[in-house]
């Protein structure tokens, strides 16, 4: 059998995948039953209004990327795409669900709500609908890389050094600490 | 019932009919809180403290290491949670709070020169420290990932004894912590192989080579620092989680692969979550026993 080096074509050619698809999802792949949940949505608490709260860590998440819209239960449009520096700057956003101190999470917290059980995307799409298998922004900065930033490829869960000036999606949260 | 949350529910059996005062103690709260109401057990769920990063410094578009915010570059990491709050060196770096075990899990101060498990007090989880004595727990000793339950093994048990170790042992994240367990590291019989994210929280972002903080851990190995998480990979049932110390990022590896192993013990959840990942109300879990 071939062993390929996933570490280094894999990042590559899943976005490409993705685009080849026309902007469609493969299917999601879930494993419970060989792979335990790490973020499902028996942790948390539906607020009713767009927002969840991880009952572990106290965090509460908006449950539509940035550039999505909240509406009918559901996330509709387009995850938009930020540099590092218009993502940090969301925050600076309108109040939603009646909060005004949301934030873009550190790269711990982002890993927080990775679904390790599951692919395309590795998050619980009940708890966050219409999530793309994408590659999302933290507010961590990057020690190896002046010109980087930690990211989270959603698609299937691992971190990774994304260049500030590259467009990714933006999910907000706030409390926690 | 018991198709609703079997599936990410597996009960450790063997831990279950341990007879001791522990394991005993573990079912009287298990049982209590199958009775407790619903809204109570939410104030009561495990809780699990998220680490802060370490990274107690500020970037903008292309430096690193600021020591005030940039403007134009709000609300970045350092502005946030302990690094912010307590950044001080006393007990680890910036926000992290660690204190030194002696070889009885005995607490020890700061300044001790010789120490065996570092607990975290912030996530309440208790860590081993690698030796340099090519004994049993040496820090170059290399294991491949083994774990023969069909419930938590994402497909694939892999592979037996494919690591290079010492200690006459089979060289593989199982025979390891069977090892390591005969032995009481600290006081304690019930070591495992962390999770991928119980990893992730001791990594120091604010440095590299290694991203952690080696006052407290300074048992990384003499040229590798790739350490097997027990997660594994949804995508590739060959393959498991890594934490790379080198800068902190994590990814998959081929399960056959020689790896390093840091075991841990503990955490608030332990006790519950041991037996149920993921057992907690909301779903209607525990109200559907209690029908």
């Amino acid at each position: 059998m071939v062993k390929v080096n996933r570490r280094l074509w894999f990042p590559l050619v899943w976005p490409l995948l993705a685009i080849s698809a026309g902007g469609t999802l493969a299917d999601q792949v879930c494993k419970y039953d060989s792979i335990p949940a790490t973020a499902s949505a028996s942790r948390f608490t539906d607020h009713g209004d767009g927002t969840v709260t991880d009952q572990a860590t106290r965090l509460q998440w908006k449950r539509c990327s940035e550039g999505q819209d909240w509406s009918g239960g559901t996330c509709s449009g387009t995850a938009a795409g930020y540099t590092w520096q218009q993502a940090l700057q969301q925050a600076d956003t309108p109040s939603f669900a009646g909060k005004d101190d949301w934030r873009l999470p550190d790269i711990a917290e982002l890993t927080s709500i990775v679904e390790e059980a599951c692919q395309v995307p590795a998050i619980d799409l009940g708890l966050f609908p219409a999530t793309p298998g994408s590659v999302y922004w933290s507010s961590s900065p990057d020690a190896s890389y002046t010109d980087s930033a930690w990211i989270l490829y959603f698609y299937y869960g691992g971190s990774g050094h994304g260049n500030k000036l590259n467009a990714y999606r933006v999910r907000l949260v706030r409390g926690g600490q | 019932m018991q198709a609703e949350y079997g599936k990410s529910c597996r009960v450790d059996a063997t831990t279950a009919l341990t007879p001791t005062t522990g394991a005993a103690w573990r079912w009287a709260g298990i049982l209590l809180t199958l009775f407790w109401a619903d809204g109570a057990w939410a104030a009561l769920a495990p809780a699990w403290p998220l680490n802060d990063t370490g990274i107690d410094w500020w970037a903008d578009g292309s430096r690193n290491n600021l020591a005030a915010a940039p403007a134009g570059y709000p609300g970045q990491d350092a502005s946030q949670g302990r690094d912010a709050a307590q950044d001080n060196d006393v007990d680890g770096h910036a926000g992290f709070s660690f204190t030194k075990l002696d070889a009885n899990g005995m607490a020890l101060s700061a300044g001790a020169t010789s120490w065996s498990c570092v607990r975290d007090n912030v996530t309440g989880l208790i860590w081993e420290v690698k030796t340099d004595d090519a004994g049993l727990r040496d820090r170059d000793w290399t294991y491949s990932w083994y774990n023969p339950d069909a419930t938590s093994n994402g497909g694939a048990a892999s592979y037996r004894n494919a690591g290079s170790c010492g200690g006459e042992i089979d060289c593989d994240t199982l025979g390891f912590t069977q090892a390591v367990n005969r032995t009481g590291l600290c006081g304690a019989t019930d070591w495992r192989l962390p999770n991928r994210k119980e990893l992730q929280s001791i990594v120091d972002r604010s440095r590299v080579d290694p991203a952690i903080d080696t006052n407290y851990f300074p048992d990384l190995g003499s040229s590798r620092w790739r350490y097997w998480s027990s997660s594994p990979y949804a995508y590739g049932a060959d393959s498991a989680w890594i934490l790379v110390f080198n800068d902190g990022s994590d990814r998959t590896n081929d399960k056959s692969n020689g790896n390093q192993v840091r075991l841990v013990r503990g955490g608030q959840a332990d006790a519950l979550l041991r037996f149920c990942s993921e057992c907690l109300p909301g779903r209607g879990g525990w109200r559907a026993i209690l029908r």
